[in-house]
């Protein structure tokens, strides 16, 4: 009979087997930029919904496209235009006959309906198309002519777009933006990874994903990643670093009360928590550190930061500000 | 009969095995993390006890030189001094132990374990798999670093060195400086008294003028007898003292000269200046005069007082007391002839050079019709 401690060793070790797993099969085809996909992929297993900001052609849909191959769950896509409709994207009820010549309504399901959804340049649909995913992200179902369909489990959306044309777009909305449980940036790869890319993109050399990691393995991890342990003075260090967002706190720093309209919302402590969890797994630890929490501060904090005037023009980033509220606020 | 041992401890003495579900692994966490706090109420107690027992023991060595108590010697205070610092040093030690959970965070901090020991307290007495797995963890970091030094923990024998080195200076001070005597002064004055001769009558009376006008007094003076008690005459008209020890101590001033030769040991009234130079002078100095800045050493005298040197053994005697200044004309006779004196004495090359411009401000500034 296994001891409960050896069967939790084997599902942590599990777990860290699939991640690294994933991340090979990604790195097989999207080239360099490592901390990027470990921040995806711990997004994916913490179920939570990723905004993932870059230029065009930097790999934003590859990234997002790789992960779904490498994994045995349903993916759909969403390219949002501003003509977008929310049915577009939920499903809608159709007129179906049958072969007796009855007619009646059936619903149709929606591209929303998939395990992972890319949402192309989510900034370029329209606010209602917009409001369409609120639901779906937050409540993981969907309410059509007043029925509502739930969706299939584990659900995750990740949305991508484009942070320097603006033009033609409607910028997220702040409660849209809480949704999302990392924003993650995609940088200019450097000139190393760039040669790589040209060599598998111009060649003949096909990658194949093997697609290993199925839904139980995910709900699995899921667990897993929960049973984690936390103290209470890392809980409180992660509060302390939001409410250090606050400027109309005490404890935030200058920076945060002279640049921040509005600072970020409990949902960052859960993701903060949530994905230090699993970062503790990875490192083979089943406690969380205070440093995990560091870590994961700028992907769960950064988009959850409003700025205000004075922030844009002195293009005072909100990476810049959460990096003033980490070191502003100390450990203990 | 109940089992009053804890669940982890009740195993069977004949097996030896412990009961599934006791996994000793909370407790034994508990017992290595206060080992842990042991260790940081120890350094709290090395750091401080050097200092207060240090201070301890300068209080009791202070205590015994000052308040002169009982018949303890000076040792024995400064010895209890000691002890009491250990005291206070354990007190506070044990004042400023950290919690259990402040512990877990210096531990952690300290070996960059983490947060693996402040978690581990939190849930040392969950049962479930993962608070198990995160407390054995937490006990081997802790057993791991049983060995390696906590916080900067003091070196013990430098500490102690370096205190003892502090202690034993202050001891020696103590017993060298017994109660009751004022080191320098009470032994140059013995010394002076006991040897009485001219040149060391010089020196006290040089060690006892401490102003420029003082100085014409003792250096004109060089002896004894009569011609030293007119010299002195000379240097102050307004000492009663010196002129009245010269005319054999028949006046209050005189009264406290002849006291204090007969304490320093002189016996003759001519010895008096050498007397009243050497041992702090209340008589000499403390006239009344109260243009007599020196009379300093005159202890207790109501004017005149406020000289450099402590008046150890000399300053209550009746000389202290002010005497009356003469007026009229026997003020303008003694000023005129003192004056006239003083000039004789600079014209015979007595009174060093950069001295007798003072004299002769002095006396123009005591003349009967000048300012005074």
């Amino acid at each position: 009979m296994t001891s409960p401690t050896a069967t939790a060793e084997t599902q942590a070790s599990t777990f860290r087997d699939g991640f690294t797993h994933l991340r090979d099969a990604i790195g097989r085809v999207f080239v360099g930029q490592p901390m990027l996909v470990d921040q995806l992929l711990l997004c994916f297993f913490c179920q939570g919904h990723a905004l993932i900001e870059g230029a065009p052609g930097l790999g934003k849909t590859l990234l997002v496209r790789t992960l779904s191959d490498a994994l045995q769950l349903r993916f759909g896509r969403i390219q949002c235009t501003p003509d977008l409709m929310p049915a577009d994207i939920t499903g809608t009820n159709v007129l179906v006959e049958s072969a007796d010549g009855l007619r009646s309504f059936t619903f149709q399901k929606g591209p929303i309906f998939a395990n992972v959804v890319l949402a192309d340049e989510i900034n370029r649909a329209a606010p209602r198309t917009q409001a369409a995913f609120l639901e779906a992200m937050q409540e993981h179902h969907v309410t059509v002519f007043g029925t509502t369909h739930p969706l299939d489990e584990p659900f995750c959306v990740f949305a991508t777009q484009n942070p320097i044309e603006m033009e033609g777009t409607y910028p997220l909305p702040e409660a849209q933006l809480d949704r999302f449980f990392f924003r993650l940036t995609v940088q200019m790869p450097g000139i190393d990874d760039l040669a790589e890319i040209m060599a598998r993109t111009t060649g003949n050399e096909q990658v194949i994903t093997q697609p290993t990691f199925g839904r139980d393995e995910v709900r699995a991890a899921l667990q897993v990643i929960k049973q984690v342990k936390v103290a209470d003075p890392v809980v409180r260090f992660a509060l302390r670093l939001v409410r250090a967002t606050h400027p109309d706190i005490d404890e935030a720093p200058p920076a945060v009360k002279k640049y921040v309209r509005y600072g970020a919302s409990p949902r960052a402590a859960q993701a903060m928590i949530l994905s230090a969890k699993a970062l503790a797994l990875l490192a083979g630890r089943f406690h969380v550190a205070t440093d995990d929490l560091r870590r994961v501060a700028l992907p769960a904090l950064g988009h959850r930061i409003i700025r205000n005037f004075h922030a844009e023009m002195e293009h005072v980033t909100a990476d810049a500000l959460v990096q003033a509220v980490l070191t502003s606020v100390a450990e203990g | 009969m109940s089992d009053r041992r804890p669940p982890w401890a009740r195993h069977d003495r004949a097996s030896g095995a412990v009961p599934f579900g006791a996994v000793p692994s909370g407790a034994m966490f508990h017992a290595e993390l206060n080992s842990y706090r042991r260790r940081l109420r120890g350094g709290v107690f090395w750091t401080t006890a050097p200092l207060l027992v240090q201070g301890s023991v300068a209080a009791g060595a202070v205590f015994a030189l000052v308040v002169h108590v009982g018949a303890w010697p000076a040792t024995v205070w400064a010895a209890a001094g000691g002890a009491v610092g250990v005291v206070m040093s354990a007190a506070w030690a044990s004042l400023r132990t950290p919690s259990l959970a402040a512990t877990a965070t210096v531990v952690d901090r300290w070996f960059a374990l983490e947060d693996r020991i402040a978690t581990a307290l939190q849930f040392a007495d969950a049962e479930d798999a993962f608070s198990r797995l995160v407390v054995d963890d937490a006990r081997r970091a802790l057993e791991a670093h049983r060995h390696a030094p906590l916080l900067a923990e003091p070196r013990n024998s430098v500490r102690w060195l370096r205190s003892a080195g502090v202690a034993g200076l202050l001891l020696l001070l103590t017993v060298v400086n017994r109660p009751g005597l004022a080191p320098g002064v009470a032994v140059s004055a013995q010394n002076s008294v006991r040897s009485g001769g001219s040149s060391d009558r010089q020196m006290a009376s040089e060690e006892n003028s401490q102003s420029g006008r003082e100085r014409v007094g003792t250096s004109a003076t060089g002896g004894t007898g009569p011609a030293a008690a007119s010299r002195s005459d000379v240097a102050d008209p307004h000492n009663r003292v010196a002129s009245d020890g010269g005319r054999g101590g028949d006046t209050r001033a005189g009264t406290s000269t002849s006291r204090t030769s007969s304490e320093a040991g002189g016996s003759s009234p001519q010895g008096s200046f050498a007397a009243r130079g050497e041992v702090p002078a209340s008589a000499t100095v403390s006239s009344g005069n109260p243009g007599n800045r020196a009379a300093s050493q005159g202890g207790d005298g109501p004017e005149g007082n406020n000289g450099g040197v402590p008046a150890a053994g000399g300053g209550s005697g009746i000389g202290g007391r002010a005497t009356p200044a003469p007026s009229g004309s026997a003020y303008a006779s003694a000023s005129a002839r003192a004056r006239s004196q003083a000039e004789a004495a600079i014209a015979a090359q007595r009174v060093p050079l950069r001295l007798r411009a003072v004299v002769r401000d002095y006396f123009l500034t005591i003349q009967p019709t000048g300012r005074q």
